[in-house]
């Protein structure tokens, strides 16, 4: 068994001696190179053969590492690594010819587009910082410096942002995404976000939850503008006042704010389908109490005058009062004006109009709804079938 | 007989073509309002309504009268007035344009939106330093480094 073992210990034994042979020769090349590397760098500053990089000492004694780092870089001229390391070595005042010559070296390498980026703010250079932050957070590099980005633009200088913003650019995006770390509003943006718009750097539905994010924060007055501008610039002031198209509910058509779940609901609404008009609204009642309103749009009108249209027909409505139109001022939460009540057409369709005044103080926006024509028939629930189609709003001249 | 044929076509399509044509002109198309002015600057979002739609303002649009201009938190502009003076609208203000008013009645009646809970306060101070890179000072060139001492430090650029 021992004799077994004989060959492998001394095949063991033969391999150390291999590695420490192997060990020697590294050491001793080490030496020999560092030693060589010492003297080109000498060499290299003495001759000036590399004038275009400031690797030779200044008179003042630079640290150990600062010296093997340039050591390296005397041994190889191209080495961007030393560089950089080397730029982070000393004082940002001194790093200026560093950094130039590792941007000559390296000009795509993160911690040199880094490095240009902090001296340019260290010198309140923001023009000149925003192009390395910009690269920086185009290619995933630096959450932080799309912070940066983020504050420039809640400061106000959105501007120094705009040239960049180029199609097939992904950073602004990510810029976005760090507003509310930068302690401020998406609003700040929007010049940017328009112009990203018109330049096709983004595309409309990416924007929409932002038009919600605007409405939620009560800056309506932004919110409605991006709305205009992600539809090609134009809005009726009553949109989908047909019912053709699905709800954009992030947006400014209209809302199903009290939809509860089917088997509980008081009132089930939907668009529909009808054999002669196309799409409708479509309102079932179960007998249960229902939500209101049943279905709200928010207006950007301004003070005057206004007119609502459209068809209605109901079945079997047990309501006693009927449904009603309403609006609401969203500055003071008042009734600006009810229609009429709409009962029973027993399931022919009719005309209904509502004539209604927007007051000076109503603020941005008022609320167009649907509710029942007395709160308590809410309350006591209904039965039966109501139907809207063909809406239409215009301002009054006078 | 193929010219025949094609000339029997071109009197088909000069039918169609006048028949379109009488078609389009019976289309009853909507009364423009009176140009009392024109855009003569525009930035950021403003919008103009008229009596069944609102759209986005451009620069050199007529000024139609009875419209109304209504600035967002970061919009503003101005319209040159055929009667000789500039309306200006900064941020978060709405405008009727009407004809029958002076110019001093225009500025007059320039009302103001309040900015809502849009505009949050910038609250970066002087103390608050952000660094560019995640890594610590030592970290390699191919890994994110903090530069030492102010390098990488963030001045205070908050409007005081």
């Amino acid at each position: 068994m021992s004799q077994a073992h004989m060959p492998t210990l001394t095949m063991a034994s033969s391999r150390a001696f291999s590695l420490s042979l192997a060990a020697l020769g590294i050491a001793a090349a080490f030496v020999a190179g560092r030693q060589s590397l010492v003297t080109n760098l000498e060499r290299a500053c003495t001759v000036g053969d590399t004038p275009y990089l400031d690797l030779c000492p200044p008179a003042q004694t630079p640290r150990q590492s600062a010296t093997e780092l340039k050591s390296e870089i005397a041994a190889n001229p191209g080495d961007s690594r030393a560089y950089l390391r080397l730029a982070f070595a000393g004082g940002s005042a001194t790093n200026a010819a560093l950094l130039s010559a590792a941007a000559r070296l390296a000009p795509s390498h993160p911690n040199v587009i880094a490095m240009q980026a902090a001296q340019a703010l260290e010198g309140q250079d923001l023009p000149t910082a925003v192009g390395p932050l910009v690269s920086l957070v185009e290619h995933g590099y630096n959450d932080r410096a799309a912070l940066v980005l983020a504050r420039l633009i809640v400061s106000g200088r959105w501007q120094l942002l705009a040239e960049h913003l180029r199609p097939g650019t992904h950073w602004f995006k990510q810029v976005l995404a760090q507003m509310p770390n930068a302690q401020g509003s998406f609003a700040a943006a929007l010049p940017l976000v328009v112009l990203g718009l018109d330049r096709g750097v983004f595309a409309p539905p990416e924007l929409m939850p932002y038009v919600r994010q605007l409405k939620t924060s009560g800056a309506w007055g932004d919110a409605y503008s991006l709305w205009v501008a992600l539809h090609k610039g134009a809005s009726p002031i009553l949109f989908n006042a047909s019912f053709n198209h699905p709800f954009e509910e992030d947006g400014f058509d209209w809302e199903l704010p009290s939809q509860q779940p089917i088997g509980r609901a008081g009132a089930i609404v939907a668009r529909a389908a009808d054999e002669s008009r196309g799409s409708v609204l479509d309102i079932r009642f179960t007998g249960r109490p229902f939500a209101e309103p049943l279905i709200r749009q928010h207006l950007f009108l301004g003070p005057g005058r206004y007119r609502l249209q459209g068809d209605y027909k109901t079945a079997q409505l047990r309501i006693e009062q009927g449904l009603a139109w309403s609006l609401r001022c969203t500055a003071s939460a008042v009734q600006a004006g009810k229609s009429a009540g709409l009962g029973d057409t027993a399931n022919v369709w009719r005309p209904f109009e509502f004539v209604f005044s927007v007051p000076q103080d109503c603020g941005w926006v008022a609320t167009l709804q649907l509710e029942a024509f007395a709160p308590l028939d809410a309350t006591l629930g209904s039965r039966g079938r109501a139907s809207f189609s063909a809406l239409a709003l215009q301002k009054l001249e006078h | 007989m193929k010219s025949r044929f094609m000339i029997g076509r071109c009197l088909w399509f000069a039918a169609a073509l006048f028949l379109s044509a009488n078609a389009l002109a019976q289309t009853p198309a909507p009364a423009p309002g009176k140009v009392i002015g024109k855009v003569t600057r525009v930035e950021g979002l403003v919008t103009v309504s008229d009596t069944k739609g609102i759209s986005r303002v451009a620069l050199n649009d007529p000024v139609i009268d009875r419209t109304r201009y209504v600035t967002s938190s970061s919009g503003s502009v101005t319209l040159k007035m055929d009667q000789g003076c500039d309306i200006e609208l900064k941020p978060n203000q709405a405008l009727t344009v009407e004809d029958d008013r002076t110019c001093e009645a225009l500025w007059a009646l320039i009302g103001s939106f309040g900015a809502g809970r849009a505009a949050a306060p910038f609250l970066v101070g002087g103390s608050v330093i952000l660094i560019l890179g995640g890594g610590g000072g030592g970290g390699t060139p191919d890994t994110p480094v903090t530069p030492p001492g102010n390098g990488g430090q963030l001045p205070d650029i908050s409007p005081q």
